[in-house]
């Protein structure tokens, strides 16, 4: 095999080592990663215990909006019903669709990834343990406050996809829609928080020898899942921060009457919005993937199809976001495209499904609950899928456009493509973090009563939509046929609630998870996860030889438990993990984790408190909890990029790694790099909003400032660019002034890039254009305030710059964290090019 | 990087297209109307730059599979032969509609 990186693949031969290990070698390990005592449970950063958390919150909410659901259906069981009133219903429509959609559905399968990925890629832990931890207290602050807002009759009432003028002040006038702005503007954040963390994880923390044609195929799931979320959040970031401004400061975005236009809010949304669905749908695929070979006991037919296939959906899923809008009135040719891209959806989407019917036929298959779950979310995705291809034709998504027949194809897709493979999963591995396995008995009442109920439920609804029965209404007349599918979907819904109360019956009674030993292997499968381990995830990290390492490498787990591998003990005495190259996984150097402590606990109580105040109008309280909020970020930076004593350590058999690295390298990089994907995605989803409104109303837009002006904010955003890269060389050159001069040199960027900005804001309003003026005016304030917000947190990293050198971190043997902040000074620059150059010179005057 | 962008060259090219033509499309609409027979054929030329892109890099990712022995490289080059495959008949077929219809 050819070597990516220098290291000598031979050296794996090594492995497993002969003799006994030392004494004393494991207590080591154990004392190092040991679990939390007391309040500690809060403070903890081990993804066996946050990844625990995080799926039980995902479940708690989906029961949570599984009983608005069934509360929604008692309403509907007969005409003319009284049980919720009008704007009850409203709000628990709302709230259910959001719930689902946001704080179940994306969090439960990022939850499964935190759980289980470290495990399955032979990790101590993901390379950001406490991002992870941050991300999870975000989300069930943020997501709890916001499911409370029902109590206060303050929920949203909009419908999930809060289409203005509906969710404009006209039309909304208390706070119930800034809860939905706010609150889930800011859980994206943290769900974006949690993809970095997948995407650094898989590509930079893999078992040596685990080469990309050996990635488990769950691994490969979540990475395009977590590309998709960088790629598709930042457009539900900019929506609702735009919906927001225009609520809260009159940016007329979405008001026709002065030149904006409704229409932006849909493509911005369904940008986001469609993506969701497969960015829901491929982590739940690559469980079924993972669990149907296992329950089969066979490999997986056609593995590197699948791959592609996932692929192949991540990419496509961003081209037809548009078929959700047929009926607003698009060219047909636009029409055209989408129709014909969504109809093409199914065929990736295809490959996967026969890939699994080929598999089942290939192996033995055991019915036991987890196989009947995989078997009956097949058959219900695909019958979901059928529908889906009946309503990528647009003459008949004309006809059923917002009537129950897309209520229940949605509902088809999503619980025969995430609902299912949930139960799947939480059966399947349930034993690698619990003492006891979930009970067969109870999981088969539930899984039968949960597929009866499912078809009960939604079946009769494809029947009540083409009788014209509108989604969103809180009754219906009777005599129009309506009432017995009606009827039969409320007793369907009652089962499947039967089947998750007993679901929860049999997790009280079996589940203990946080003990010294769970139940391991009870269903033979073949990947790293059912390894023995301990809270410190592997004894030793095994040579990956094998797409099914458990079942081709003999004697792996035994090797493997008495530290025949690598890093069987804590070379430095610290937490650690072995750092691999992306696409052949060498090592590359041994990463140093994080102990637990509590700012990253309480960044996210402050971030929360910022987000939830400023949604109640609460300004000031707001603004000091953002700025506690910042100081425990600092505070929880300020402790990174500390280099050990040990340069290099040998991490087993003689191989020996360095305990630093930084540069495209280091995972901190490889961060910081998706992290200003997701940046890019918001300034380049602003440009497209600028671009279609100014073709809304071309005639109307004023001529931008002068180009006096323009060439000063260009140069100082190039100054700053240049100034910070030198910053990074000077620190590099090891010699007695370059530490300082490079802090010197971040300072002076750092303002820079803040003096642009303000170039350009006082061009802007030197020309009289005012934000809640027209379209333009709101454009180019959005940009502006974008774009003050870099100018903002750079504000802060040039100081910081200086402090880290006046502490004595800064030096030229420990680089990265000058290099983090010149990326992020570079790319705020480079933003502040784009946004001016834009503004200025398109349509130009 | 260079060896992820050449795997997924196929999907990317794809992914251009259909951005391109819901842009050519759009340009269209501002200007004169989408459906105008010039800007279809603008589009269609466009598919067939796609097309001819996507055979390009099949072709290139064949060739390069061929040379090689080592299963994890070779990974690579399936996936790069597989999606440019892929890309190419979708582009086609989400061409189609440019010359169907009208």
């Amino acid at each position: 095999m050819k070597s990516e990186t220098g290291f000598d693949p031979a050296l794996y031969d090594r492995f497993p080592t002969a003799g006994e290990r030392p004494e004393g070698e494991l207590e080591a390990l154990e004392e190092v990663w040991c679990g939390p005592k007391g309040w500690q449970w809060i403070t903890a950063i081990n993804n066996n215990f946050v990844g625990v958390y995080y799926v039980g919150a995902a479940m708690l909410f989906f029961v949570l909006a599984g009983v608005l659901a069934v509360l929604m259906r008692t309403q509907l069981a007969v005409p003319m019903s009284g049980f919720l009133p009008q704007e009850t219903y409203n709000q628990f429509f709302t709230v259910h669709g959001t719930t689902m959609m946001f704080l179940f559905a994306v969090p439960a399968v990022e939850a499964l990834g935190v759980l289980l990925l470290p495990q399955m890629l032979g990790a101590r832990d993901l390379p950001f343990p406490r991002l992870s931890a941050y991300a999870f207290w975000a989300y069930l602050i943020g997501g709890l406050a916001f499911f409370a807002s029902l109590f206060f009759g303050l929920a949203p009432n909009g419908g999930w996809f809060m289409y203005p003028p509906l969710t404009s002040t006209a039309w909304s006038p208390g706070i119930n829609a800034d809860f939905w702005l706010l609150g889930i503007g800011f859980i994206e954040i943290s769900a974006i928080a949690g993809a970095i963390e997948i995407i650094v994880g898989v590509l930079r923390t893999r078992a040596p020898g685990m080469t990309l044609d050996k990635l488990p195929i769950f691994a490969w799931a979540m990475l395009i899942f977590a590309g998709m979320i960088i790629i598709a959040f930042p457009s539900i970031i900019l929506s609702t921060l735009l919906l927001e401004l225009e609520r809260a400061l009159g940016w007329p975005f979405f008001d026709p009457l002065k030149g904006g236009d409704p229409l932006l809010w849909q493509h911005l949304f369904w940008f986001f919005g469609h993506p969701e669905v497969y960015i829901i749908f491929l982590p739940a695929a690559g469980a079924m993937s993972t669990i149907i070979p296992a329950m089969a006991r066979t490999p997986l037919v056609g593995y590197r199809l699948v791959v592609l296939a996932m692929l192949a959906t991540g990419f496509i899923s961003f081209g037809v976001w548009a078929h959700h809008m047929f009926t607003t009135g698009m060219p047909t040719i636009s029409t055209s495209f989408f129709s014909a891209a969504s109809m093409a959806v199914s065929l990736p989407a295809g490959v996967q499904v026969f890939a699994w019917i080929a598999t089942i036929a290939a192996g033995r298959m055991r019915f036991s609950t987890p196989g009947l779950f995989v078997v009956g979310g097949l058959v219900i995705f695909v019958m979901g899928g059928l529908t889906g291809v009946m309503v990528a034709m647009v003459p008949f998504d004309w006809q059923a456009h917002d009537s129950y027949f897309i209520v229940a194809h949605l509902h088809y897709v999503l619980i025969g493509g995430m609902v299912f493979p949930m139960f799947a999963a939480i059966y399947y591995w349930l034993p690698m973090t619990s003492s006891r396995p979930l009970s067969e008995r109870l999981g088969k009442w539930v899984f039968w009563l949960m597929f009866a109920g499912m078809h009960l439920t939604f079946l009769p609804m494809h029947l009540t939509g083409l009788m014209g029965m509108p989604r969103r209404v809180y009754t219906y007349l009777p005599d129009r046929g309506w009432e017995w599918p009606n009827l039969i979907s409320t007793l369907g819904s009652f089962l499947f609630a039967a089947a998750v109360l007993i679901w929860i019956i049999d997790m009280i009674r079996n589940f203990r998870p946080f003990g010294g030993r769970d139940a391991g292997n009870v269903f033979d499968g073949p990947g790293l996860e059912w390894l023995p381990t301990g809270l410190y995830s592997v004894r030793s990290i095994p040579v990956v030889k094998s797409l099914y390492p458990l079942w081709d490498q003999k004697g792996l787990a035994r090797d493997v438990e008495a530290g025949r591998y690598f890093l069987p003990n804590t070379a430095t005495g610290e937490r650690e993990t072995i750092v691999t190259s992306t696409l052949n996984a060498e090592p590359q150097y041994l990463q140093r984790m994080p102990r637990p402590s509590a700012w990253h606990v309480w960044a996210a109580v402050f971030t929360a408190a910022f987000f939830l105040l400023l949604t109640v109008k609460a300004y000031w309280p707001a603004a000091i909890s953002g700025v506690l909020g910042v100081y425990c970020i600092l505070q929880w930076c300020w402790f990174l990029d500390r280099p050990l004593e040990q340069v290099a350590v040998d991490i087993g058999a003689g191989v020996t790694v360095p305990t630093y690295a930084a540069g495209p390298s280091s995972h901190g990089w490889w961060a910081m790099i998706v992290t200003l994907v997701v940046a890019g995605m918001v300034l380049l989803l602003t440009g497209f909003s600028y671009v279609f409104l100014w073709s809304r109303n071309p005639a109307d837009w004023a001529p931008p400032p002068g180009i006096l002006s323009m060439a000063w904010a260009v140069a100082g955003n190039a100054a700053a660019a240049l100034l910070a890269w030198l910053a990074c060389r000077s620190l590099r050159l090891a010699r007695p002034r370059a530490a300082v001069l490079a802090a010197v040199m971040m300072v002076a960027a750092a303002g820079l890039v803040v003096g642009a900005w303000w170039i350009d804001l006082d061009a802007w309003r030197a020309t009289g254009l005012r934000p809640e003026a027209n379209a333009q005016g709101a454009t180019v304030y959005a940009f502006l305030s974008w774009q003050g917000l870099f100018a903002a947190v750079v504000a802060l990293m040039g100081p910081y710059a200086l402090l880290r050198w006046l502490a004595g971190h800064a030096r030229a043997d420990r680089p990265a964290t000058y290099d983090l902040i010149a990326l992020f000074i570079v790319f705020s620059a480079g933003q502040g090019v784009f946004a001016t150059l834009l503004t200025r010179l398109f349509p130009g005057g | 990087m260079l060896r992820w962008v050449w795997m997924l060259g196929g999907l990317i090219v794809w992914a251009l297209h259909f951005m391109g033509v819901y842009g050519i499309a759009s340009l269209a609409d501002v200007v004169s109307r989408a459906d105008d027979p010039p800007w279809r054929m603008a589009g269609l030329a466009f598919s067939a730059a796609c097309v001819l892109a996507a055979l390009v890099l099949a072709g290139s990712a064949a060739r390069s599979l061929r040379r090689r022995r080592d299963p994890s490289a070779r990974f690579g080059d399936q996936l790069a032969v597989l999606g440019a495959g892929v890309a190419t008949l979708a582009i086609v077929w989400q061409a189609l509609p440019t010359v169907i219809g009208y």
